[in-house]
């Protein structure tokens, strides 16, 4: 179970519980700022008609993310007030981190955060980010996230060993991430 | 026994010795896996509901039931209910409970004297009965670990 996704990718996936039903697909993800880290989905129902639905799913009830779909025990674990799973969007630092800048802890910028790539599997987690490089390239690279050092809506502050375990593509990142760790107990 | 061989057996009224219908398909649940129900083609009326319970025997050439007053008519059944038609878990996904989908069903294996899965056949490989978590109208959920 070491397969990533682009949070982006989540969007339109449907809402399975463990009994087989499909009770919601995902509208958007909703990142905590604070932490780095997905806090919840807004979900809307399934079908033609069906438009946004009064009801959040915190990080913390999904069951299993898969490549196929949002896995929830039962439907019990969609919040019906969005607003607890939503609110500490306003909160301090708050924002969003997609588009937030990533800077290492001496200070230079690696670039701007366009999605977030979270481990699937029954432990769901944000496992790095993939950003668009700020030379003049403007390449996608993805970005292993250990322990940041500090996140706002505004950047995420990484360690400066980061900008050396980078990769091009969603297969490099566990090798990067791998590479990172290694660095980082070496350090200690 | 697999479901498709069950598929056609005539179902007979032991205490008027009488043929309602035949088998059509079945529903289940997991944890454990078992057949909960068939469903039926009653002659001239249309879909039935039996209820594993009311089932007295499965036998090689007919199911016999006992009484015809267990029987649901099919129109009368909300869609919420596990017996609605479409949770019936034949050409529905398989999605594992970490979300991945694995096929669909295309058979069931079981045992016609208690209900119990044993198998469940796949278009990407056969799973174990035990594996089976739920099946609703949308997919048949399995665990990751047998």
């Amino acid at each position: 179970m070491s397969d990533y996704l682009r949070a982006r990718e989540i969007i339109k996936k449907p809402v399975v519980t463990l009994g087989g039903e499909a009770v919601a697909q995902i509208k958007d993800v909703v990142f905590d700022a604070a932490r780095g880290d997905i806090r919840a989905f807004t979900l809307s129902g399934r079908g033609l008609l069906a438009g946004p639905m009064k009801r959040a799913l915190s990080w913390k009830n999904v069951h299993a993310l898969g490549p196929d779909a949002v896995i929830i025990p039962d439907e019990t674990a969609m919040e019906d007030d969005a607003g607890t799973a939503t609110e500490a969007q306003d909160g301090p630092g708050g924002g969003n981190v997609l588009g937030a800048r990533m800077l290492t802890a001496s200070g230079s910028d690696l670039g701007k955060i366009n999605d977030v790539i979270v481990q699937t599997g029954k432990r769901p987690r944000v496992v790095g980010y993939q950003i668009e490089t700020a030379d003049t390239a403007r390449q996608q690279i993805l970005v292993p996230v250990l322990k940041p050092v500090s996140v706002s809506g505004e950047m995420v502050v990484v360690p400066d060993a980061t900008a050396q375990y980078t990769a091009g593509d969603l297969a490099g990142l566990t090798a990067a991430a791998q590479g990172l760790h290694n660095r980082l107990e070496q350090e200690k | 026994m697999l479901l498709s061989q069950a598929v056609g057996r005539p179902v007979v009224n032991v205490t008027t010795a009488e043929t309602i219908g035949t088998v059509t398909g079945c529903f289940v649940s997991g944890r454990p896996a078992r057949i909960t129900a068939l469903h039926l083609n009653t002659r001239g009326h249309g879909g039935h509901i039996l209820t594993w319970d009311n089932v007295r025997s499965f036998g090689q050439d007919a199911v016999i039931i006992r009484s015809m007053e267990k029987l649901r008519p099919d129109k009368h059944i909300d869609s919420q209910d596990p017996a609605h038609p479409s949770h019936d878990p034949i050409g529905k996904p398989v999605l594992t409970e970490t979300g991945e989908l694995h096929g669909t069903v295309e058979d069931i294996d079981f045992d016609q004297q208690t209900g119990h899965i044993q198998r469940l056949v796949a278009t990407e490989g056969d799973m174990p009965g035990e594996t089976l978590l739920g099946s609703g109208s949308y997919a048949v959920v399995t665990s990751t670990t047998t």
